[in-house]
């Protein structure tokens, strides 16, 4: 069964309002319109439920068999709905898709993003997915940026680099990020050295997980500006730049290592990505509270 | 004391706004689409411009810990340019379904021309549709006649008054309003409109059963605080604070949550800084800590 049909099923399923449930199975198939798609999506606002789905296992299993990309518990049924859409309206141009985001509140514009890298022309909303971005609603970036297979697939070089370096400066999770290692690239490690440069001039500390994008990139004269800036991070700052330092092949970086008397335990970078997001949502609940 | 401000345009207002209406208690704010103090010209103004608050300004909201809605409409001094409001026409129905839309609104007579009753009636023909509520604005230049006539159309049209929100109200018109089971908004300015002290003596004479106040602050010289201020005033003038609530904070909530899209558990546990973590930059934030909410009364 293709991801759509499957996704269209656990949809109807899900769906106890038979009224509502018709309405859904009928605009799925019949519509020929922009105005008429342009509607439906808006009225799933009104009409379709926000929770998560109540999958069986066996249902769970097949789609993650199927589709481990899909992660389908990262969906509520209400974006699923809108998925649903998006992938049977025959005639979704760049051009409808355009209009349709302009007109999208945020909830829509998040459902939106999470859809098109399965949409079957993908490739073509390249210059869609890379405007939004720019967007200041950080639940809209995070759409775009984290968990979703589409910017490693077709940005272009530039257009990645302006998405970590912004995500970086958003203070969203990198490790959340796909395919971030694949990714990696001389022209991002240097902005993003630079990037922490501004930062400890302003007294600032940067994320412990800038040190995963740089490494493999470190020359002698940025291993020594990082050295230096070591002992002034935390433990989280430290454990990243040693691992950094573990994985470069600069003669100086393998001396300096060498010359350390306490062993280094080995840790994951998505281990150091998700130790510093948690532990800073945890600040920031205690902050609230 | 928490506080609604039911009508207020913070498109044109400043993060000093923002700040200054959390700490005096205001936990969420409706924007009724407007105009933006000179006529738009091209269809794509409005639609960014409604794009905005179903997005952006409802974001900006959250970042200070306050819920924000908004109604979406044509307002009736850009009703008169009829080929425009065609257009906006069209573009109605995709916003007016969003998440935060509480109602059609402000819609209404301006000077009270051929146009503006078109387009008044057509918007209400949408809200049933959509079932949603409807804010009606009262123009500022014969004001009274200018209320009764809405009523006496939306009436024609078959709409149940409790659905309805009829605001700018005075001593002049709140009568007639109410007695015919319209929710009857007053907006304190501290020019024009009504002051607090007037608000007072309504609330003396009326009770607060379907009352309800807001700043409609906007772009011109008003006060983002009118509704908490107001609220202070009528405690030191011996109002209970059960009245107090009902006129600053229930009436409203109960008069918009027939949309289906505005309920206390929006804000009862707090949209309180979710996204402190921004201060890097993109933020609305830049750079100083978030505030933190305490109870010191500033007014």
């Amino acid at each position: 069964m293709r991801l759509s049909e499957l996704i269209k099923e656990y949809c109807l399923n899900e769906l106890k309002d038979e009224k509502i449930k018709s309405w859904l199975d009928q605009k799925l198939h019949s519509i020929k319109t922009d105005k008429d798609f342009f509607i439906s999506f808006a009225l799933i606002n009104k009409k379709i439920p926000r929770g998560h789905l109540q999958l069986s296992l066996s249902q769970l299993q097949i789609i993650q068999l199927k589709y481990p990309e899909f992660n389908i518990e990262n969906w509520t049924l209400d974006q699923l709905c809108r998925f649903s859409l998006l992938i049977y309206y025959p005639l979704l141009s760049v051009e409808s898709l355009t209009k349709l985001i302009s007109v999208a509140d945020t909830r829509e514009q998040i459902s939106i993003f999470k859809s098109i890298p399965y949409l079957e022309n993908a490739s073509y909303f390249a210059p869609i997915v890379v405007n939004g971005i720019r967007t200041n609603i950080v639940d809209v970036f995070d759409a775009i940026a984290l968990k979703n297979p589409y910017p490693a697939s077709y940005f272009s070089q530039d257009e990645w680099n302006q998405m970590i370096l912004k995500a970086v400066f958003m203070e969203r999770p990198i490790y959340q990020i796909k395919d971030i290692d694949q990714r990696k690239n001389e022209k991002l490690a240097h902005i993003l050295f630079d990037y922490a440069r501004e930062r400890w001039a302003a007294s600032r500390r940067v994320t412990p997980e800038l040190w995963r994008m740089i490494s493999g990139y470190i020359t002698e004269k940025l291993f020594v500006e990082m050295i230096k800036k070591m002992a002034e991070g935390n433990a989280q700052d430290q454990k990243a730049m040693l691992k950094l330092i573990q994985e470069s092949n600069l003669d100086a970086a393998q001396q300096w290592l060498n010359s350390q008397s306490t062993q280094i335990e080995p840790i994951s970078w998505d281990q150091i990505g998700s130790d510093f997001w948690h532990n800073n949502q945890a600040l920031q609940n205690a902050s609230k509270a | 004391m928490k506080f609604i401000d039911p009508h207020i345009h913070m498109t044109s207002r400043t993060t000093n706004d923002y700040e200054a209406m959390s700490k005096a208690g205001i936990v969420a704010i409706i924007e009724p689409a407007f105009w933006l103090g000179q006529p738009r010209t091209e269809v794509g103004s409005f639609k960014d411009y409604f794009s905005s608050i179903v997005g952006w300004e409802a974001f900006r909201a959250s970042q200070f810990g306050i819920k924000h809605y908004c109604t979406i409409g044509l307002n009736s001094k850009e009703a008169n340019n009829e080929s425009l409001a065609e257009e906006v026409m069209e573009l109605l129905p995709l916003f007016a379904l969003k998440d935060n839309v509480v109602a059609i609104g402000e819609i209404g007579y301006d000077d009270q021309t051929a146009a503006e009753d078109k387009y008044f009636r057509v918007q209400i023909e949408l809200a049933k549709e959509l079932e949603l509520p409807i804010l009606v604005h009262t123009p500022h230049r014969d004001k009274k006649r200018g209320t009764l006539r809405s009523m006496d159309v939306l009436e024609e049209h078959g709409i149940d008054p409790s659905t309805v929100i009829i605001d700018h109200n005075n001593e002049e018109t709140v009568e007639s309003v109410l007695e015919r089971g319209y929710w009857t908004a007053f907006t304190i300015y501290p020019n024009t409109k009504m002051g607090s002290e007037r608000m007072v003596a309504v609330v003396e004479k009326y009770g607060s059963n379907k009352i309800f106040i807001d700043s409609s602050a906007d772009w011109g010289v008003s006060d983002p605080l009118s509704v908490p201020k107001t609220a202070q005033l009528m405690l030191d003038k011996g109002i209970t604070s059960e009245i107090v609530q009902a006129v600053c904070y229930q009436n409203a909530l109960e008069a918009y949550a027939q949309s289906g899209n505005m309920k206390e558990s929006d804000w009862s546990d707090g949209v309180h800084f979710d996204q402190s973590i921004l201060y890097g930059g993109n933020s609305v934030l830049r750079g100083q800590p978030p505030k933190k909410s305490d109870d010191s009364n500033i007014i």
